[in-house]
Order: structure tokens, then C-alpha cells, then sequence
């Protein structure tokens, strides 16, 4: 084994202590005040984010590559004479459909902005928290887009997560499945309220719901727009698994989120409260036809 | 100094490749803690006063780089993670894989115990600890699958550069 320097236990021992607690030191000072470390999270988001960007593209490339290396071996089965043809012809249509999905992914997102006149930027994903157990994405958009702390993602389907940092390209979105996310809900059926509470990976729970309120699997769960993040009305995801009543004050409802967290690959923010209006309005509109069609 | 820089890229090097590249290839968020294994490395490799602050450092990168919203915990973790690692190094060897993926599973897990700890003393959230639960022993598991492979190229260039630059630095003497 190569042991480069000389060992000295005292003082290596006498530095991990000091280090230790310098450590202790700096998460309670952050804890305080978070702001310190959303500033490194800045800086370190300014050096990193072109690296990212650029490993991003080079992936993409990758699959491409790969998709069209794939299609050009089924083609070189089946003939070998049009192979050459086929091939050329593969590639483009691969490459199409790559940008086909795209279209649409973005053509969904805009619509939603178009529809509900609400202001706000589609974003690429470039990243994802490095660790297994936090819960987030890096996206290519930042406050010279528009992007502020605090702001609300979604995707077609539903609710990504909100902004916790943001720097000049980029911002890191903390998702709906992590643990430290809680966002205030209502199950649209009933209106019961309580709070979703990410589980990590691709489960949510729902935190104080009565065990008095009636709740199935199935129930849609949207945001109440009371923690002043999420507008009204999104939807968050379905109820998936309720543990059987067991003289508890609370249930335990488990939620699985609209969203498919591993499979996004773009966003939209949305920057605007004169758009968060719009999506409330739309969905109190919403909600006077649904009782209309109860009558 | 540029030791220093060159483990401080190193990590960064890490964390990209664990959030842009791996994250997006491996299935089930099963992703390998390539900084962890930076910092056994260290252990091992770099046995100086300097060591627990290069450790601190890597630790300190993590939290900054991810969206972490302490800055510490990481960095407390693997200051304690080197200090127990480089107090059994003499003792163990590092040139089976075996041997080198059982010091990488039990640091992930001590990593992951202190690092969470210090968070829940701060941040306290009820799902942290199942969410911790269920990952923990996936990540642990791919980081000592991989750190054989990843020790074997850090060998060649961290190792590598620093006896050039002891060599140079002893002929220039």
C-alpha cells in the first residue's frame, strides 16, 4: 500500500475534531440563515452549469447516436441490399422523432401557457442532485430568464416542484417527492385538506387528513394554493394506498404523483402572479361548471 | 496547493458525472457516491495533516453542489469517514477489491447515518429518515461495486501527480 506522508495521530485526530465541529458550525449558521447557502449554491452553479449544459447536449448526441446505431443493425437483418438506403433513412427518422416528442412536450407546456394566460419560460432539464436521497433537477434557465426563488414548475401532466435557488443560467427545483418538500392540498373530490409530503423516488404521503374524512383510492389530489407557492388547482396526483382506519386521528394516505420524475425532460416555470390568478380563476370556473353538472 | 485543486476538480468531476450522466443512465436512482469514494481514497492514499481538510473540502463541495439547503453536514460526515478510514488503513489491504468494496459499503452507510443526523438536528422532517432507509443500502451497494474500478483511475492520475510533484519538488530542493 503507498502511504505518501508521515502519519501523526495526534494532530490528525486533534484537525478532525476542529473540522468536525466547524462543520456542526456551519450547518446551524446556515440553518439561520439560509441565504449563505443558496449564495454557494450560486457560485457553484455559475462554474458548473456550462459543464453541465455541455454534458447534457453530448448525452443527447450519445442517444442519438445509439438509437440510430440500433435501427441500422434491425435494417442490416432484414436486407441486406437496402441496407445502405435504409440506414440514412433510419437515422433521419430517429432524429425526427426525437424532435417530434420535443414538439410536443413543449407544445403541451405552451399550450398550457397560451390557455391559461399564464406568464412563464419552458426550461430543459441539465442535471439532477448528485445524491440518492435529495430530490431535485437543475434546469437551463435562470434570473436572466426570469427564474426567481420561489416560483412554481410544472409539466403537462401536474406539479414538478418550485425553484429553492437560482442563478444567472440555471436554477435547482426542488421536486414534490423530496423530503423536505410540503405543499398544502386538497383531495378534489371531498375538499378535505392536508399537506403532501414527498417520500423520495416516486411516492408522496398525505399528512393530516382526518380519519373522519372520506377518502378513496383513486381521489385526485390538486394544491390549495394557501402556501403561497403552488397556485390553486394543480393536480399533485392520485391516491394510491390508504392504511385500513386504526382509531388514529390522522389517515395514512400514501400519493402517487402525477408526475414521472425520472422521465422529464422539460418545465415551465411560471414567473408571473398575474399568471398564478389566471390558473385560480380558471380553476374557481372550473369548479362552479362541476357543481352546475352535479345539479 | 495544487493538490489541493487537483482533488477539489476531482470532486466536481464526481458530482457532475454522478448528477448529469449517471442519474440519467442507471436505473431505480441507484447512483454510486463517487465523492465518498474520493474521500476513502484519501484515506488511503493521502495520509497527512493535510488529509481531514482535503476531506472537509470534498464533504463541503457535496453541500454546496447539491440542493441541499445546509451547508455542513456533508462536510462534518466526511471529515469522520477519513479520520475512520485513515485509522484502519495500515491494516487493511487496499489492493483486493474485497476488501476495498467492504471499507467503501461500511463508509456510505456511516456517511449517510452522520450526514443525516446532523441534518435532522436542523431540518426535521418526518420522511427523512425512511427516505434515507430506502436508498441508503442502494447507494452503498453501487459505491462498492464501482470504487474498485474508480480507486484504480485515481491511482493513476492523483497518485501519479502527487509523487511527480514530490519528485520535482525534492530535485529542485
Amino acid at each position: 500500500m503507498t502511504q505518501l506522508g508521515v502519519h501523526n495521530p495526534a494532530k490528525v485526530i486533534g484537525y478532525s475534531v476542529l473540522l468536525f465541529f466547524l462543520g456542526l458550525l456551519l450547518s446551524s449558521y446556515s440553518a439561520r440563515n439560509p441565504e449563505t447557502a443558496q449564495f454557494g449554491n450560486r457560485i457553484v452553479s455559475e462554474v458548473v452549469t456550462p459543464v453541465q449544459s455541455l454534458v447534457d447536449v453530448i448525452d443527447r448526441t450519445i442517444s442519438e447516436v445509439f438509437a440510430d446505431y440500433f435501427w441500422l443493425v434491425d435494417v442490416k437483418r432484414a436486407n441486406i441490399e437496402l441496407r445502405a438506403r435504409l440506414s440514412a433513412l433510419e437515422a433521419e427518422n430517429s432524429r425526427l422523432l426525437e424532435y417530434e416528442g420535443e414538439n410536443e412536450r413543449l407544445r403541451v407546456l405552451m399550450q398550457l401557457a397560451n390557455e391559461s394566460k399564464v406568464e412563464g419560460v419552458a426550461a430543459n432539464i441539465i442535471g439532477y442532485d448528485p445524491s440518492n436521497w435529495v430530490q431535485s433537477i437543475t434546469i437551463d434557465k435562470g434570473f436572466e430568464d426570469g427564474v426567481n426563488r420561489g416560483m412554481s414548475v410544472i409539466e403537462g401532466k401536474g406539479v414538478v416542484g418550485h425553484v429553492i435557488s437560482s442563478s444567472r443560467k440555471s436554477a435547482r427545483v426542488l421536486l414534490v417527492s423530496d423530503h423536505a418538500s410540503a405543499i398544502d392540498s386538497i383531495i378534489q373530490r371531498t375538499r378535505s385538506r392536508g399537506i403532501l409530503e414527498g417520500l423520495g423516488g416516486r411516492l408522496a404521503r398525505l399528512n393530516y387528513v382526518l380519519e373522519k374524512e372520506d377518502v378513496e383510492i383513486g381521489d385526485r389530489i390538486i394544491t390549495s394554493g394557501l402556501d403561497g407557492i403552488y397556485p390553486k388547482g394543480l393536480f399533485l396526483g392520485i391516491v394510491s394506498d390508504i392504511d385500513p382506519p386504526a382509531r388514529r386521528l390522522f389517515h395514512r394516505i400514501e400519493i402517487q404523483p402525477a408526475v414521472e420524475f425520472l422521465k422529464l425532460e422539460n418545465v415551465f416555470v411560471i414567473t408571473s402572479k398575474a399568471g398564478i390568478k389566471a390558473l385560480e380563476d380558471e380553476v374557481s370556473v372550473e369548479r362552479v361548471v362541476e357543481k352546475e353538472k352535479g345539479k | 496547493m495544487e493538490g489541493f485543486i487537483l482533488y477539489l476538480l476531482a470532486g466536481l468531476a464526481g458530482l457532475i458525472i454522478q448528477g448529469s450522466v449517471l442519474k440519467v443512465i442507471l436505473p431505480f436512482n441507484a447512483v454510486p457516491n463517487l465523492v465518498l469514494i474520493l474521500v476513502v481514497f484519501l484515506a488511503f492514499y493521502r495520509n497527512r495533516l493535510d488529509g481531514p481538510f482535503f476531506a472537509f473540502m470534498l464533504g463541503l463541495e457535496y453541500d454546496l453542489f447539491g440542493s441541499h439547503l445546509l451547508l455542513g453536514p456533508n462536510a462534518s460526515a466526511a471529515v469522520v469517514v477519513y479520520f475512520v478510514v485513515t485509522s484502519f488503513s495500515k491494516r487493511l489491504f487496499v489492493e483486493s477489491s474485497f476488501t476495498l468494496a467492504m471499507v467503501v459499503l461500511v463508509a456510505s452507510f456511516l456517511n449517510h447515518a452522520i450526514a443525516s443526523v446532523i441534518t435532522s438536528q436542523f431540518i426535521p422532517t418526518e420522511s427523512l429518515w425512511s427516505v434515507l432507509l430506502r436508498y441508503s443500502p442502494f447507494e452503498a451497494i453501487v459505491s462498492a461495486i464501482v470504487a474498485p474500478l474508480v480507486f484504480k483511475y485515481l491511482k493513476k492520475f492523483l497518485v501519479r501527480a502527487d509523487q511527480g510533484r514530490t519528485h520535482d519538488q525534492a530535485w529542485s530542493k
